[in-house]
C-alpha cells in the first residue's frame, strides 16, 4: 500500500516540479476557463441590460459556464499529464518502473485534478470580482455538482489516454476535440427538451446532462434534485469502470503491438 | 540447490504482422555476469530487451528474472531491475535532482536523498545536480540517465547502446563505471551494443543475434578462437555476412 502511494506521489511530484519550473503551464491551466468566464460574463451583462432576460436565466448561464469548465478541463488535463511524459520521451522510463497501471491512472487523475483546481479557482475568482457572481451561492450542493462533472471528465480523459496508446501521440488531436463534441448534448446552456428527440436520447445517456438539469432546477426552485444526482453518479460509476477497462485493454494491446518506448506520432 | 539464473529466456518469439522479429531464442544468464548482446540493425536486440523489461509482450515463450515469471509478476521483477536506452529521455525542465527524486519514489528507494547524493558522488553529477536536465551536455545527460538506471541499485541492469554518441573519453569513463558497479554489487548486466571493442573489453559472455535468432554465443576469446579471427569485430562481420546460423 505504501509502495503504491509512493508511485502515485512520484507522478504527482513530477507534475508539481513541472509547474514550478514552467510558468507557461500555469497560464495554460488558467487561460481557457478564465477567458470563457470573461466572455460569458460580459455577454450575460449585455443581455441583462438590453433584453431584460430573467435574472434566473442569466445566473443559470454563468453557473453552467463555470461548471462545464470543470468537465472540459478535467478530461483535457488528464490527457495532458500523460502527454507530458510522451513529449519528454519519459513514458518508457515510467512504464519500465514498478508502477502498476492503476497507480499510473491514479497519478494522472490527481495531476489533472490539481490543474483543474488551479484553473477553476482563478475563473471562480474572476467571476466574483468582475460580475459579482459567486458559484458558492449553491452552497453545499456545489460539491455533488462539481464531483460528478470532474468524474465525467476522468472517464473521457482515460478514454483519451487509451486513444494515445492506440494511435500514438497523434491521438492527442481527438483529445482537444472530445469535450467540444460532447458539449452540445449535455445541455449546458439550454434544457434537454429543446434538443431533437434523437439528440435527447444521447443526452440522457451522458452524466453531465443530469448535473446541468439539476443546476437549472436548483437555481429556479432552490431545491436540490437528488434523483438527478443519483442518476448522474450511477452513470459516472458505470462509465468510470468501463473507461478503466478500455485503458487496461489498450495498454495491453500497445504492449503486444510495441512502440510504447518510442511513443510518437 | 542450484542458484537461480538472473535472466532465463525460453523459446522467446515476437512476431509483428507475420514477420518474426525474434524467433524462438533461448538463453540463460547466471547472476553476476556482464553479458553482451550483439547484432546488426534489425537483429532483434532492442525487441529482446523490450520484452525483458515487459513493455513488449512476447508472441510466445517465457522470461524469468531471478526466478520471477515476467509475464505473471512483472512489477515484482521490475523493482529489482533497471534499464537505460537511447529511446527514452527524462523531463527536460526538471533538475537532475528532481528527476532522480521522482524515480526514487517510483522505485521505492529507501533513504532516497542519501542514494541521490551517493550517485552524484559516484557519477560526478554534483556540479549540475540542481541544473535543469535539458541544459546539460550529451555526456552529462548520459551520466544522469545512468544514475536513473542505478537509483534502485538494481540486481539486473539492462543497457541498450549505453555509449552511443559519446566522445571516447566519456564512453571509456562509463565503461569503467559499469565494471566497477558490477564488481561492487555483483549485479548482472546485459549490454546491447554495436561497439565491439566495448563488448570485448567488459563482457564475460556474448550472445550474437542475427535476423531474430541467436547466431552464436560464448566468451569473447572463445568466439575469436572459434572463428579464427583477431578480434570480435571480425567475428561480428563474419557472422553478419554469412547466411547460415552457426552451430552453437
Amino acid at each position: 500500500m505504501i509502495n503504491s502511494l509512493r508511485h502515485i506521489y512520484a507522478l504527482l511530484l513530477r507534475q508539481v516540479y513541472l509547474i514550478k519550473r514552467s510558468p507557461p503551464r500555469w497560464i495554460s491551466y488558467v487561460f481557457w476557463p478564465t477567458l470563457q468566464m470573461i466572455i460569458w460574463g460580459y455577454l450575460n451583462k449585455f443581455l441583462y441590460l438590453q433584453s431584460g432576460l430573467a435574472a434566473f436565466a442569466l445566473t443559470s448561464l454563468l453557473g453552467a459556464n463555470l461548471l462545464v469548465s470543470f468537465f472540459e478541463r478535467s478530461n483535457v488535463q488528464i490527457m495532458w499529464g500523460f502527454l507530458e511524459d510522451v513529449w519528454a520521451r519519459n513514458i518508457g522510463n515510467v512504464l519500465i518502473s514498478p508502477i502498476r497501471p492503476l497507480e499510473m491512472l491514479a497519478g494522472y487523475i490527481l495531476n489533472g485534478l490539481i490543474a483543474v483546481l488551479i484553473g477553476m479557482a482563478t475563473a471562480i475568482l474572476v467571476a466574483y470580482l468582475l460580475f459579482d457572481y459567486s458559484l458558492f451561492q449553491t452552497g453545499i450542493y456545489l460539491i455533488p455538482f462539481i464531483s460528478n462533472l470532474i468524474m465525467s471528465g476522468w472517464c473521457i480523459g482515460l478514454l483519451l489516454i487509451s486513444l494515445l496508446f492506440r494511435y500514438g501521440a497523434s491521438g492527442e488531436h481527438f483529445g482537444w476535440m472530445a469535450a467540444f463534441i460532447i458539449t452540445p448534448f449535455i445541455a449546458v446552456y439550454y434544457p434537454v427538451d429543446i434538443l431533437p428527440l434523437w439528440a435527447q436520447k444521447i443526452s440522457w445517456a451522458l452524466p453531465p446532462t443530469y448535473v446541468f438539469e439539476g443546476l437549472r432546477q436548483f437555481i429556479k426552485t432552490g431545491t436540490f434534485n437528488w434523483a438527478l444526482f443519483r442518476m448522474s453518479l450511477l452513470l459516472n460509476l458505470g462509465y468510470f469502470v468501463l473507461s478503466i477497462f478500455v485503458f487496461m485493454n489498450q495498454l495491453n494491446a500497445a504492449r503486444r503491438r510495441g512502440g510504447l518506448f518510442s511513443m510518437s506520432e | 540447490m542450484p542458484e537461480v539464473d538472473a535472466i532465463q529466456v525460453q523459446n522467446l518469439t515476437k512476431t509483428f504482422g507475420g514477420q518474426k522479429a525474434v524467433n524462438n531464442i533461448s538463453f540463460a544468464i547466471p547472476k553476476g555476469r556482464i553479458v553482451g548482446l550483439l547484432g546488426g540493425n534489425g537483429a532483434g536486440k532492442t525487441t529482446t530487451l523490450s520484452m525483458l523489461v515487459g513493455v513488449l509482450l512476447p508472441s510466445s515463450g517465457s522470461i524469468t528474472i531471478t526466478g520471477i515469471d515476467m509475464l505473471k509478476d512483472r512489477h515484482r521483477a521490475l523493482s529489482r531491475m533497471n534499464f537505460s536506452s537511447p529511446y527514452v529521455d527524462l523531463p527536460q525542465r526538471l533538475t537532475v535532482r528532481e528527476n532522480l527524486t521522482v524515480f526514487s519514489h517510483l522505485y521505492n528507494v529507501p533513504r532516497y536523498k542519501q542514494r541521490i547524493d551517493e550517485l552524484a558522488e559516484e557519477l560526478d553529477l554534483k556540479s549540475f545536480l540542481d541544473k535543469p536536465y535539458g541544459n546539460l551536455s550529451a555526456g552529462q545527460k548520459t551520466r544522469v540517465s545512468l544514475a536513473k538506471s542505478l537509483i534502485n541499485t538494481p540486481d539486473i541492469l539492462l543497457l541498450d547502446e549505453p555509449t552511443a554518441s559519446l566522445d571516447p573519453d566519456t564512453a571509456d569513463w562509463i565503461r569503467n563505471f559499469f565494471v566497477c558497479y558490477q564488481q561492487t554489487t555483483k549485479a548482472t548486466i546485459l549490454l546491447a551494443s554495436h561497439n565491439m571493442q566495448e563488448v570485448e573489453r567488459i563482457c564475460a559472455d556474448i550472445i550474437v543475434m542475427k535476423k531474430g535468432e541467436i547466431a552464436d554465443e560464448g566468451t569473447p576469446d572463445g568466439l575469436i578462437a572459434k572463428y579464427g579471427r583477431d578480434n570480435l569485430e571480425e567475428v561480428f562481420l563474419h557472422i553478419a555476412r554469412t547466411e547460415i546460423i552457426y552451430d552453437k
